[in-house]
Formats: structure tokens, sequence, C-alpha cells
């Protein structure tokens, strides 16, 4: 990969988002843009309102049930590991392993290969195709959880200390909070993989995307609207809410409840008792420290670039592997106007 | 170990004292002798290890691979024991931790810090990070989580089906690992025989009274005997063979804090009494608690003696069964006979019927007690409420409007959750928002009217928040009722409302309305 291209020249952040300067588009462009590429459904990466959108099938349904008529003007979609060409530069959407439909974007141009990650993670995950990795001169990655205290623990360990609760506890009603797309069906579907079979009791709001995800072959087993549930139903039971929800109003509907918060952060338990978390799960969609590092690795990658996140630590790593590592915001900076 | 461990890691989390006790219970049914004693004995603080070291932790972030990741993660996690748990590899194939027993027998037989950290480090690799953590704590001397010793107690007692009272009795003389405690909850042995002289017997409650409830009730005195509720901190002065203890109302033992009460001679007795500040404000008596030892000075500064209003036990007869009417007098003669304590009888109140008591609670506030005690005169001493038996009938609290300046979540009670108020007066008068200064803290329940219009309230004029507390636009202010303001040189204000209460919320209150520290502080006690 002996290229005389510097890479940083044809692709760069931009206040509008990381921009692909031959092919003329941006990857999960913060702001409205005529083209382009997303790499999954959460909503700092998929906004509404471009012009034209290049996606997996599934993350453009994520977005229409998110945005209906103004998702997007045109959606495009991309089959997994089908290259595409946009003006010159192949793209290539590969498995992230991150939530339902995401991807990474495989950017090829003059011979040099750059993958943009988007948000990944490498372990199993029954919602989700599980991440390749592909080996290319440049990997973006994220630094979501960049210190080396954050190892996630394993999911059945996690789910079996959450059915370890119900057990213990079994008129206290279990409060989940977790994000509307992704953690809550990846959730669901680790309870189903445990045995658990009752009544999972959802926030109104997740409703539709879980219904998606039966769409695409995914079984939740029974779920149901909690406005529907009588309150005697619930003592015992499971609610899953998104995590702001989960400590507002809904709290109060339910009678001292076991308050469970699914997310990566957990690891760190000062967070969870912040955050008057009485059960804390260490579950993320996002790499843990040494996945990170893994990736890295698999990808043989000569340049990392890093972004949101703990950036400091992990450029710091790069270092101690001789990896070249730049923090994404800072790509780009030298000389060229954008 | 492993679940002693995930016990710990879920107490640590518990919203509220019922959930920690149905997790300790659990605990105790699921695991065995000598175990489950081990982790009552680190609970509760009674299991003393004889080598403790504190640089364990701080050893493993210095020898971490990177000294800059170490460093960073420390910044971030804050607390070292937690930080070193979490960089430690996690184990990749382990024969699993030792069990409890093995883990505390072999840090007992520790005789040098160096050998501490040895036996550590091999069990590190063998649990996971909530497990870690805990091991770093425990080999620090550090509780392994904060958890009050009655409600270890309580969960002793939920596990076993028995009152709590049978634990407290018992409580003092017996040592971890408890095995003839659990025997004999297990139904395998008789009751332990505690030799220990001078035991805690746990105290008789009294039901309080509201304002109302006590008007409609009709006391008599050929029925119910009158005292005084002393201003002070309720203790046990257990005495026999020449050995005082003095227990505080959880069976905690104050002894050591109290030197001149321990050196008094009681002769053979078990009492029950207020003890007070001879001659400083009510809150003084404070000042010589919660301490290991009161040194000559401080004994000197704040002299305590004990008002005395029952017997329990005299030259080891259990006199609970009796009477109050028969208890008193044995109580009196005690008094008159006894040697030099510092104590004396608290007095009968003279009264005819309900009108009189009026009165006298009117009174009480002046005489510097807390209100009345009403007690049946036919009644035995009791150790679970019961009811018909004690009354506390408070004396009529202040009353003031206070400004609500900061907002947390409360603990969630069993009928639902409540928030927690910090109460504000204003500095001087006219002076601006920016001039409130806290004076106390009050909850309101989520069952009282308003409550949703005052979350609905906080949701929009939250200004900043720091974790879970959120400081508040001015706006909104309430009619407390309190007990009593108390000196308090620690606080910025330097006085604490004593037991505030809501009475009203008041919406869009003038902030010239709201109660100015000054007048507030010219009601401090004593």
């Amino acid at each position: 990969m002996a290229s005389l291209l510097r890479p940083d020249t044809w692709l760069y952040p931009t206040g509008r988002g990381l921009y692909c300067a031959p092919g003329d588009f941006y990857i999960d462009p913060g702001r409205r843009v005529d083209r382009a590429v997303v790499t999954h459904g959460h909503g700092d990466h998929a906004r509404p309102r471009n012009v034209s959108v290049l996606a997996t099938a599934e993350t453009i349904e994520i977005m229409k049930v998110r945005y209906g008529a103004r998702a997007a003007q045109r959606f495009q979609t991309a089959v997994p590991g089908e290259a595409v060409s946009i003006n010159g530069v192949t793209v290539t959407l590969v498995p992230a392993g991150h939530i339902l439909g995401s991807a990474q974007a495989v950017l090829e141009w003059q011979g040099q290969r750059i993958v943009v990650s988007g948000d990944y993670k490498r372990r199993r995950d029954p919602t989700c195709e599980l991440f390749e990795p592909v080996r290319c001169d440049v990997f973006i990655t994220e630094a979501t959880f960049g210190l080396p205290i954050f190892r996630h623990e394993p999911d059945a360990r996690e789910i079996g200390r959450f059915l370890a609760s119900c057990r213990m506890f079994p008129d206290r009603t279990h409060l989940v909070g977790a994000y509307g797309l992704g953690k809550c069906q990846r959730f669901i579907a680790l309870l189903r993989d445990a045995g658990y079979d009752a009544p999972v009791w959802l926030h109104s709001g997740m409703l539709a995307l879980c219904a998606l995800y039966g769409d695409f072959g995914i079984d939740l087993g029974d779920i149901r609207p909690v406005s529907e549930a009588r309150k005697n139903d619930l003592a015992g039971g499971v609610v899953i809410a998104p995590p702001g929800e989960a400590s507002g109003r809904l709290a109060r509907r339910v009678s001292d409840p076991v308050n469970v918060f699914a997310s990566g952060w957990m690891r760190v338990r000062a967070h969870a008792r912040r955050r008057g978390v009485e059960l804390p799960l260490v579950l993320s969609d996002h790499a843990d420290w040494p996945e990170i590092i893994e990736t890295v690795r698999d990808t043989g990658a000569e340049e990392v670039w890093v972004t949101h996140g703990r950036e400091e630590a992990l450029l710091h790593q790069m270092t101690r592997m001789g990896v070249n590592g730049r923090a994404l915001s800072s790509v780009g900076r030298d000389g060229r106007v954008s | 170990m492993q679940r002693f461990a995930d016990l710990a890691d879920r107490l640590h989390c518990a919203p509220h004292s019922r959930a920690q006790i149905a997790l300790i219970s659990d605990y105790l049914a699921a695991t065995t002798d000598p175990h489950r004693g081990w982790a009552i004995g680190l609970l509760a603080g009674t299991l003393v290890l004889p080598v403790t070291s504190r640089t364990v932790a701080s050893d493993i972030l210095d020898g971490y691979e990177d000294a800059r990741l170490a460093e960073w993660s420390k910044d971030y996690v804050g607390d070292v024991f937690e930080t070193a748990a979490l960089l430690w590899p996690e184990p990749s194939v382990s024969k699993g931790p030792p069990p409890l027993d093995d883990a505390v027998c072999a840090m007992l037989d520790v005789r040098t810090a160096a050998d501490l950290g040895a036996l550590v480090a091999g069990w590190m690799g063998h649990l996971d990070a909530p497990g870690r953590w805990l091991l770093l704590r425990i080999a620090a001397g550090l509780a392994p989580v904060t958890v009050s010793v009655s409600v270890v107690k309580v969960a002793i007692a939920e596990f076993a089906r028995v009152g709590v009272d049978d634990i407290e009795e018992i409580w003092h003389g017996l040592n971890p690992p408890y095995l003839d405690l659990f025997a004999w909850l297990d139904g395998h042995g008789s009751r332990p025989e505690v030799q220990s002289e001078s035991m805690f017997r746990p105290f008789m409650p009294a039901a309080t009274l509201t304002g109302e409830s006590a008007e409609r009730r009709r006391f008599d005195n050929a029925e119910f005997a009158a005292e005084w509720q002393w201003d002070g901190v309720r203790v046990q002065i257990s005495s026999t063979g020449g050995v005082t203890r003095v227990f505080s109302r959880r069976g905690d033992d104050l002894s050591t804090a109290l030197p001149e009460l321990c050196g008094g001679a009681w002769g053979d007795a078990v009492l029950d009494g207020e003890l007070v500040s001879i001659n400083g404000p009510p809150g003084e008596v404070n000042r010589r608690l919660g301490r290991k030892k009161s040194s000559a000075r401080l004994c000197r500064e704040v002299p305590v003696e004990v008002r005395v209003f029952d017997i329990l036990f005299r030259d080891g007869r259990d006199l609970r069964r009796l009477a109050l009417s028969d208890r008193r007098e044995l109580l009196e003669d005690f008094m008159r006979d006894c040697g030099d304590v510092p104590a004396t009888l608290s007095p009968l109140l003279d009264y005819d019927h309900s009108d009189d008591l009026q009165r006298l609670r009117g009174e009480a506030r002046r005489a510097g007690v807390r209100g009345l005690l009403l007690k049946r005169r036919a009644g035995p001493y009791l150790h679970s409420a019961s009811a018909g038996e004690w009354y506390a009938w408070p004396r009529a609290p202040l009353c003031t409007r206070l400004a609500a300046l900061y907002v947390q979540r409360g603990d969630s009670t069993a009928v639902g959750s409540s928030l927690t108020f910090t109460l504000g007066a204003a500095r001087a008068p006219g002076a601006g928002d920016g001039a409130l200064v806290p004076v106390g803290k009050m909850d309101i329940a989520s069952d009282e009217s308003g409550f949703d219009k005052i979350e609905e309230w906080i949701g929009e004029n939250t200004q900043e928040r720091f974790g879970p507390v959120r400081s508040l636009a001015p706006g909104l202010a309430f009619l407390v009722e309190f007990d009593a303001v108390i000196a308090s040189a620690r606080r910025k204000s330097g006085i604490v409302l004593r037991a505030p209460r809501l009475r009203q919320i008041l919406w869009g209150e003038s902030p010239d309305n709201i109660a100015r520290l000054d007048q507030l502080t010219t009601l401090i006690d004593g």
C-alpha cells in the first residue's frame, strides 16, 4: 500500500460531516446534504431531510419509521458486501454489529482503502449481523469506551443477573432504561434467548421500531404497550422505557420499581449510583477497549482516526502499538479550507 | 466469595433499606455456614482484620502496564479501589474465587501488609470486577458497602422469621462467624446464652400523636401517667457485676464516649432514660456521641446526665412483665438506694384530664422539652410497637414561609416516590434571590396533593444540575412546620430546622414574605 496519496486529501471532516471529496458525498452528515451515506439509524448518524441517501435496507426502513416523509428525498439500498460507485469512489457497506442494519462504509479510491466503521461492536448480537473486519489503509474508529477500564461483561452474565433480580424481587417491577433503537430490541432478544417468555411491557415510543425488527425476522415474543397494562400486570414484570422516561412519570406509575439501566457506562458503579440505578447492567452496543484494540489489529491499518469519545487515551494506545493515530477532528486541518 | 461480592454489589446500588434487607436475607437463605456469618461480620463491621493495607490498590495502579492510561482511568473513575478493580485483567481461565471462609481465615492469619498484598493478588485473577473491588476494600479495612447495623439485624430476623428484638438481645454477646446464632435460627440449636454482662435489651417504643388524634383521645390520670419528653438521646444503662454499658436506641454501644456514666455506681440494673446535656442547648448532647472517646475536656464542656424513667431489670430479676406503676415504684426505690450516678428521676406530671395536658403541652417549649409522654399505667415493658401503651405527644410546631432552593429525588418508599427540597431563608430584608441561604431539608411524598404540579414546575424551572441535585429558579415556596431551630456551626446559615414538614405549597409567594435568617436565629433552643 505504498501509495503516495495522502488519505486526508480525499476524506476529511467538514462542518456538515465527514466528506469524501472525489465522490462528493458525506458520511453520516450532521446537517442536510445532497448525497449522504448513512451507516446506521441512530439519530446522531441518520438525520432527516437529506436529498439522497445510500444505506442498508434495514437502515432505510428505520429512517422511514423515525422520520416519515421527511426521511430523505431518495433512498438507494446498498446490499452488504456489494460495491457501489459514486463518482468514481467505490463504496461498500459491510456489517458493523452495532444495531439492526448497521454498517461500516468501506471507501476505495485510487488504490487506497479507508474504512469508516461508524459505531460497532464485536460480540454476537441476536438482532444484527456480526462485525466483519476489513483490511484497510486507514481505519476510523469510535472511542466511546476509550479507556482500559471499559470491558463489557458477557451478555449472558448480565442477563443472568437481571433474571436473578426478577426472582429475588417478585413483587417489584423491573423498569429498564434502554435506548429505543437497538438496545431495547437486543435486550428483549437476550431475555427470550434466556428463556424469559412473559410479556415485556414497552414505552409507546418503542413499539413501531420493535414491529420493524419483527418485519426483518427478529421475533421479540410477547411485547405490549405499557399504557395498556393494569397495575397488577406490572408487579413483578419487565418494563422497558427510554432512559429519560424510566426515571420520570413512568417510574411513578409502578410502585417501588427496580431501576435497571443497560449500558457500557454501568461498568463504573459510581455512574450507576449517581443516576439512581439499582441494577446496573454492563450491556453495550459499542466496542469496549479490548475490542477496539483487537479491531485496529484486525484491519491492519497503518493509520487510525479516532472520533467521538475519549480520543486522548486511545491515541496514546495507538502510539504504544506503533500505529499512526489521529483525532478525526484534527484530520485535514493543515491548510485546506473546507 | 463471589456470592458475597454479588451481594455487596447489589447493596452498593440499593435505593432503600428495604431493598438492602431483602438482599441480605436472600443471601443468608442461600448461603451456608460459616460463609454467611463472615459476611455478616464484614457488613456489620464486627469482623476486624489484624492487618489491613490501603496501598494494595494503589500498588496495582502503579504496576499497570502504562502509567498514563492508569492515571487517566483513575481520574475518570475517581475511586482508587474501583479503578484498580476495573483495570485488573479479566480472568481467562479461573478455578473460581476462594470460598469466603477460606479467604477470611487466611486474612485473619496474616501478619504483615506484604503477605496481605500477596494473598489479595493471588485471588484477584479469580474474581469479577465487583468482586475485585470488594476484596480491595476489605483488605484496606473499609466496610464492603455502607449498611447500617440495624439493617443487618433486621435482615437476619426476616431471614429466620424471628423478631428483630430476639436478635438485638443477644447480638452484643456474639461474634463472627455467628455459628451459634445460625444454628439456633436454623433450628439445630438452642438460643445462644449470652454470657456477656450488661447486655442490650430492646427499647419500648412510643407512638407519636398528631395534634388532632391527641385531641380526640381522652386521657385520664388514673389510666395514663404523663411525663415530659426530654430533649436528648434515648439511652439504656445496663449494669451488672460492676460493668456498665450505655446503648443507643439501635443497640449501638456508646460506653466509651460516656465515661462518666460507665463510672457510676449503678449496682445491678437495666434502666431506660434520656441522655441530656445539663447546661447547654439540647443539640449539645450530640457532641458527646458519634465518637470513640470523649476527652476530659469535652466531658467538662458538655456535661451530661440521664433522666431515668423506667427500670427493666434489678438484681437479675426481669421486671418487664410488671405493670408500669409497679416498675415506677421499684425505679423510685432504686434511685433512692443507688450510689452516686449522673442521673435524675424523670418526674411524673400532675394532671386531671385532657385539658390539663393541653396546658402542659403548651408549656413544653418554654420548659425546654420536646413534648409529653403518656404511658398506660397497667402496661408491661414491651419491645415492639403496641397500640394503646405509650404515646409521644410533641409540642406544637413552629411555622414559617421558606423558599425552595434545590431539589433531589428522594428514596422511593412503599407508597411511591418523594422529593427532597432544600429550604432557604432570606439573609437580609429586601435582599435579592441570591441572598437565600439553606436552613434545612424537607421531603414531600408523591401522595401529597399538588405533587404532580410541583414535578411539572421543577421540569420547567431547573437551573443547574449537580448529579442528582437540581437548583431551582425562584417561584416555589412552602409554609413549613418545624419542631425547633438548632444551632449548627458547620452550616453556612449557622442553623438547621429540626423535623420540617410541609403544611402548604405556596405558588408565586413574594420574596419579601420568605422568613429571614435573623428571625429564625432568635428561635434557637436554649
